[in-house]
Parts: C-alpha cells; structure tokens; sequence
C-alpha cells in the first residue's frame, strides 16, 4: 500500500504550489466574474455586459463589409488566422532553408533577436518601422516605386490591425523556427537516403518524410502560437493602445483597461474577460496536449 | 623551497612598506615646508602671516599634528605675532545626525585665551575650546568659532559643515528630455539648501496612471512626490485614502483659487500646483511667416483663409502638424476648437467636464462637424511623434503646431525663441490651463522630507527657477512677470486676457480619457468616421468628475 502511496507524496509540493500559484487564482477569478463594482452577486451580468459593449464584440461592421472595428474578440480570432499560418510558414521555410548553410547557425541567432528583445522593445521598434517619414518599410516602399502604399500603417484603422499581426510575425518567427530546426535535427537519416534510393524528389520527400515527422513540432508551435495570439498585448498597447477608435483591440487591453483604467476598477468585467481567454487557452492546450499525447 | 603564497605575502609586505616609507616622506616634507616658511617670516613677517595661515588652512594635508608642530616652530622662532585661531573639525560632511568634533587652534595673542562656538544650526553656543556638537537636521551650516586673549583682542575662524540625509527622496514625473532636465536642476537645488537627496524618475503616461494606483493598493509607495496633470486622477486617490492632504504644507494664498478647486475635496487641498502649461494655440515660425507672406488671423475666417494658402506652398505637406503620443495632442486641440467655437464658449469646455451638457447634443456636433471638415480639407497631418513633428514645423513641412507652452522647451524651438511665435484660435473666449501638481502619498516612508520638498516646490524660489529655464509658467502669483523670457512672459499675458478652463480630458479622466483619446485618433485620420457613434461613446464613457 505504502508502495502505491509514496509517488504521490513526493507529488504534494507541487501540486501545492500549482494549487497556490495557478489553480486558486484562476478559480478566484471566475468567482470575481461574477461579482459587480460593488462586490455583489450578479450571475452572467458581466458576460452580457462585455459582449453588449462594441469594442469587444462587433461582428455587425464585420457584416456590414467594414474593414475595422469588429471587436477584440474578433480581433483575436483574425490573429490566429493570419499569424498562425505564417509562422508556421516562415518558421518551417527558415528552418529548412537555414540547415545546410555556412553560417546558419549564426542567421538563427539574429532571427531568433525577436524573442529576446521585450516586446515593449518590439512594439517600438515596429511603430518606427512603419512610420511615414522615418519607418524603413515606406522608405523600401518608395525605392521600388510603391510610394503610394507608403504611410504611417500603425496610424490608420483599415491598417493598423493587419500591420502589427505582421510584426508580431516578425517577432514570434524565430520561435518556430528554433522548434522547427530541432525537429529537423530529429528525423533519422536513413529515412531520406532510402527516399532517394528510391528516386523520391525533394519537394516529394518533404510532403512525405519532413512534413509528417515534423508533427510533434508542429503540435508544439501551434500550441504556443496560439497562446502567444490570444494573450497579445504589449505591442498592442505600446503602439496604439487599441487605437486608433477600437481598430486594434485586443481582448487582453480590454481586460487591462477594465482593471485599471476605470474608476473604480471594474475588476468583474475584467475577470469575466479573463475567464473567456481562460476558456479557449485551457480548451487549446488540452486539445494539443491529447494530440501529442497521441501521436 | 618557498611557497608561491609565501612569496605572494613577501611582495605585499614590500609594497606596503614603500608605501609607508613615501607618506612618511611627504609628512617631513610639509613639516620642513611649514618650518621654512616661519624662517622667511623673521624678514617678511605682516605679509607672509596671513597668507600662511590661508595656506595652512585650506592644506588638505594640514593635520592636528602639522598645527602642533606649528606652534612649536613660532616658540622657537620667538615670533610675537598677532591673536589668529584656526578651527578645525571632523567630520565636515556626513548623514544626519552627525556628531562633530571641533578643535580651536588659538596663535599669537597673549593667553589665556577664551572660546566660544557658533554651529549655526539656532542651537546653544560653546564656549569649549574643543567641542562636540550633534547636528541634527540636512543642511549646510558655517560654524565659527571666536577667540578672546587676555589683552581682549579677538579673532575668528569659520568652517562649513554639510549634513545630508541618508534618506533619498524619489520623485516621479511625466517629463523628459529638456522638462526633465529643468526640473533636476530645481531638485539639485533643494539639495544643495537642504541637504537632502532626491532621485527623479521620469514616467510614461500610462505607467504613471496604472503603476501608482496598483502600488498604493498594494500598500507600497515607492515615490515620496508624484507630479502629475490628472485631477481627477489625484482627487480619486484622495478618495481611498492614499495622499496626504498638502493644507499644512502651502500658502494657499499663492494660488489661483480655479487650479486649488481641482484638487480640493472634503475642504481639503490634496495637491500643491506646480507647473501650468497653457495650450494657447497654434505655434509657428516667424520666419515661416514672413517669407510666405503670411499673417496672423484674427478672425475664423481668416484663420480659414490662411490654412488654405499654407497648404498651396510647395513643400508643405499639411497646414497643421498633428502630435501622437497616447492621444493627448488632439484632444488639446480639440478642446480649443470646443472653446473657440463652441456656443457659450469657454463654458462649454465647463458643461462638457461637469455633465451640463451632453457630448451627443447639436452644440459639441457642431464643433466636431467643424473640426471634421478641416480634417477632410487635409488641413492637419496624419498624427505622429509630438516631438519629431517639432522639427517638422521648423523645416517648413508643416506651417504651424497647435500645442502647449511647454513646446519652447523642445528644440529647434528652445533655440530659436525669437523665431517663434503663436496666435490663438481666433476669437476665443478661453483657453485651457493643465496643471501639474505636485502629491504625496500617505504611504511615503519620508512624510518629513517629502512635506519640505512640496513646500519647496510650491514656492516662488523653485517656480522661478523653472521659469528662467523656459517652457515653464508658474503656478505661484509671487513669480515676477520679469522672471519670464518674453515668449512666455507672451503666453502669460495672453492667458491673463481670457478664462483659463480645466482641460477636459484631465479633468474627467479614467475611461473617458482614453476614450476620448483613442476615438480623436480615429477622426484624424477617419473624418468620415460617424460623428453620432463617436460622440455617443464618448457620453457614454463620462463619467462626473470627482471635484
């Protein structure tokens, strides 16, 4: 009996601070969720409120054909549908491309400076980038004769949200594209020697052999791509701070202006806000946890 | 055979005695310096008396032991010279409270001599030759000390004796760059008076506005001062009981009753006023002007006119330069064209921040339409950095700047004041006067020194210093007009001309703030943004201001 009890007490410190450190907040939180200013009870109250309010969900001017202003909600959502797929793109295409070549490791490394440098540091460095007069994006914009797309993309609505989801890439590339190339590092040998014995072509090794093998990579950068787009803030607020109007919200800024900027703080919506990113982080990570688990 | 530590030890043996043989050299050599300079004293003594004592005074390697061997080479010598004492004291400098050790040195006269010892801090004197005396409080202090022979002749010594406190104040701002640097130099001057340490840290917007509150709530107060432009902001601190009530500490008859108003709650005064910035209107380059032909409007219509024939000269990219930042830039604006243009003028900047008046009504849209058309004519630039849009303005990109007083502190413009000049909004009833104040937390772990620096801050001496570094105007009415450089001795007497309103968005604050922020923002570069929807959002976000 001892023998069946003993690996679980050498669980207990941990499961203690897990308990302290991550389950009673997160537990704390929905309970706040449903609490007004005031402290009282109010059910969903907060949840209606959230989703009344347009800045946080707006699907009407997705609708009505407008190119902005669809609510943080949605504004996450079209994170992940763009970010998502080309840092795998660009992680991958990097990782590959970098592997056989002098010097690879050392090009690794500088792509790699975007998840180093805070991304306070990121979010600044990219409003100068696509700044009108100094950015070094409209300055290649007018050297190739596109001076008419050239401008402040960080300034306007229609711009603004597809701008930082691009720097955000630039950002978060170097991250894929590390787990890429450890998972290249990965596949056996012999599986592409016998694929060229067998007179397979490069592009068709890659769909058969590389892609498939790259799998465990690829649930992981998933998994952390998508964190990564649902927790998205500190660019967000260091370029725009949602702005301009609510063009680039973000659910995290809302959550933050809710806890912060209102007074009193409005801690219920934020905790309900919260619960929500709560919600779809938790439901993701099992998801790709159970997938890896699997494969 | 020798261990190589033992060798180690015999080297450090052998430095350390050359060292003792050189600093043994140079005590002979002063002493044998002093000695000679009493034998020149037998041919030449008046003038070389004084002149020695001035050297032996100020001689960093002048010692107890060197003044007894002094007194030993005058006996010697039989020298009959006149009373002189000199005083010495140890430590002259350290954190309170600083107990030092005086000695008198009395030379010449006839003994028996008598002492007595001023320390210059209002305590009791000594009439010890060699006293102890605690210094309690920061500051810098002349101690002297007068001897008395038995012929009643007298003769006196002084030294300065600087206590600091070992607390260190840290104030928090929003200012950088040159704002910054003035406002250092007003806190080395405290220092200086009072002994007393102050670090400035200078802060973003947001950091200020989120990481005080989130501190104070945490029941950490890392700043003992916090300037800031906020009102509503302070008075809401007030509120839950995190500042400390400033009535004791200012003469609140230094002040304009309107800024007082601001930050006053409950019958008290929770922050001193510091630095006002007027937002008079739109700054330009004189030259600019002339060599385009232009002239300052002063009606609306000329005002029209004038961003019209702007924007036909070649190279301008935009009559207006447009400031980013948080947002704050074209809110000011905005709040002059809701003064200038507004029916009711000023007051409507006033009905707007206390709830009088709605944001959605037919007044406020019909200014927003106003401003929206202008935008629509291409009148101001795509918002971008408030600093770098400066140069702009100077270059010739832009004709003019709609900003506040503090803008002569930035360069080109800090540099070239007499090329630079500014023009109200024409007609305008009003303009908005931001005041940064200055609060101190009840959290602070320095209520005593931070009560001195707000007391030092409120006063004319520090807002004088401020003044002659430009970009400054001042709070306290005791600052001479004299005091000011002429650009903003202008702004002065322009704010003196028309009622100084509160600036709305400081005002309200919170989520209306930002808000009202975020959706300018939009309509700079949107102007067909729906004005219902934008006006509505931001009625929705007021909120009552808390004074």
């Amino acid at each position: 009996m001892s023998r069946q009890i003993t690996p679980f007490l050498f669980l207990i410190p941990t499961f203690l601070l897990v308990t302290i450190f991550v389950l009673f907040p997160i537990v704390n939180t929905i309970y706040i969720s449903f609490l007004n200013q005031e402290g009282e009870f109010v059910g969903l109250g907060n949840y209606v409120e959230i989703f009344s309010r347009k800045d946080f969900w707006n699907p009407q001017a997705l609708l009505e054909g407008k190119l902005h202003s669809y609510g943080a909600l949605i504004h996450n959502g079209i994170w992940v549908l763009i970010h998502l797929p080309l840092s795998l793109f660009f992680g991958l295409l990097l990782a590959v491309l970098l592997r056989e070549v002098k010097g690879g490791a050392i090009i690794k490394s500088i792509i790699f400076l975007g998840m180093v440098i805070p991304l306070i540091v990121g979010g600044i460095l990219l409003r100068f980038i696509y700044d009108d007069h100094a950015g070094i994006l409209n300055g290649f914009l007018r050297v190739v004769g596109l001076e008419s797309l050239a401008r402040t993309w960080t300034a306007f609505p229609q711009t603004i949200l597809i701008a930082l989801i691009f720097g955000s890439v630039w950002i978060w590339v170097g991250f894929s594209m590390i787990v890429y190339s450890a998972g290249l590092e990965g596949i056996p040998v012999e599986l592409f020697e016998a694929a060229k014995i067998d007179g397979a072509s490069r592009w068709r090794t890659f769909w058969r052999i590389t892609v498939p093998m790259l799998r465990p990579a690829t649930i992981v950068v998933v998994t952390m791509t998508i964190l990564w787009e649902l927790k998205i803030f500190d660019i967000v607020w260091i370029i725009q701070r949602g702005g301009p109007g609510a063009a680039s919200n973000v659910m995290a800024l809302d959550m933050y202006m809710d806890a912060f900027f209102n007074i009193p703080p409005n801690y219920g919506t934020a905790a309900a806000i919260a619960t929500i990113l709560t919600i779809f982080t938790f439901g993701i990570a099992t998801y790709m946890v159970y997938q890896m688990v699997k494969s | 055979m020798m261990s190589i530590g033992n060798r180690t030890i015999d080297w450090i043996l052998a430095i350390l005695l050359i060292i003792v043989i050189i600093v043994s050299g140079i005590g002979v050599y002063y002493s044998s310096a002093i000695i000679d300079k009493l034998d020149e004293m037998s041919t030449t003594q008046a003038q070389d008396y004084a002149s020695l004592l001035a050297a032996i005074s100020s001689s960093s390697a002048t010692t107890e032991s060197l003044l007894e061997a002094l007194l030993d080479a005058i006996s010697g010598l039989n020298i009959s010279l006149p009373l002189a004492v000199i005083a010495s004291a140890s430590p002259t400098l350290g954190d309170i409270p600083l107990t030092v050790s005086f000695k008198a040195v009395p030379i010449g006269g006839t003994p028996p001599y008598s002492f007595e010892w001023n320390f210059d801090d209002e305590t009791a004197t000594s009439i010890e030759r060699n006293p102890t005396h605690n210094y309690t409080t920061a500051g810098t202090y002349t101690a002297t000390v007068t001897v008395t022979d038995s012929g009643q002749g007298t003769a006196l010594d002084s030294l300065t004796i600087t206590t600091t406190s070992a607390e260190e104040l840290v104030v928090f701002s929003l200012w950088s760059g040159a704002e910054e640097q003035n406002f250092e130099q007003v806190l080395a001057n405290f220092t200086e008076t009072t002994g007393i340490s102050v670090r400035h840290i200078g802060y973003t917007t947001e950091e200020l506005l989120i990481t005080v509150p989130t501190q104070l709530r945490a029941g950490v107060a890392i700043a003992d001062i916090i300037m800031a432009p906020w009102s509503s902001w302070i008075l809401n601190l007030a509120g839950e009981g995190y500042l400390t009530s400033v009535d004791n500490l200012i003469d609140t008859t230094k002040f304009p009753q309107t800024y007082l108003d601001q930050v006053t709650a409950n019958n008290r005064i929770w922050a001193t006023p510091f630095k006002v910035s007027g937002k008079p209107g739109f700054w330009y380059r004189e030259s600019f002007f002339a060599n385009n032909s232009l002239t300052v409007p002063t009606t609306y219509e000329e005002f029209e006119t004038l961003l019209g024939t702007i924007q036909a000269i070649p190279g301008v990219e935009a009559p207006i330069a447009s400031g980013n930042g948080v947002g704050w830039p074209l809110s000011d604006t905005t709040e002059a064209f809701i003064i200038g243009l507004g029916e009711g003028g000023y007051q409507l900047q006033l009905d707007l921040i206390f709830g009088d008046e709605q944001f959605n009504s037919t007044v406020v849209k019909d200014v927003f339409e106003e401003l929206a058309s202008l935008l629509q004519a291409g009148y101001f630039s795509v918002p971008d950095d408030f600093a770098a849009q400066v140069a702009r303005v100077w270059d010739g990109t832009y004709g003019m700047y709609f900003q506040g007083s503090f803008i002569t502190a930035f360069e080109p413009f800090a540099s070239n004041l007499d090329d630079v000049g500014f023009f109200p909004l024409p007609e305008t009833t009003g303009v908005t006067g931001a005041v940064d104040y200055a609060i101190i937390p009840a959290l602070t772990d320095h209520p005593i020194e931070a009560g001195e620096l707000m007391t030092f801050l409120a006063g004319a001496e520090a807002q004088e210093i401020m003044v002659g570094l430009g970009g400054f105007l001042a709070s306290n009415i005791d600052v001479p007009d004299s005091a000011y450089g002429p650009i903003d001795l202008e702004v002065l007497q322009f704010m003196r001309t028309v009622t100084v309103v509160p600036d709305l968005d400081d005002a309200v604050g919170g989520a209306f703030q930002q808000a009202f922020w975020n959706w300018l923002k939009l309509l700079w570069v949107d102007p067909n943004t729906d004005l219902d929807t934008l006006l509505q959002t931001l009625q929705d976000a007021w909120t009552p201001p808390p004074f």
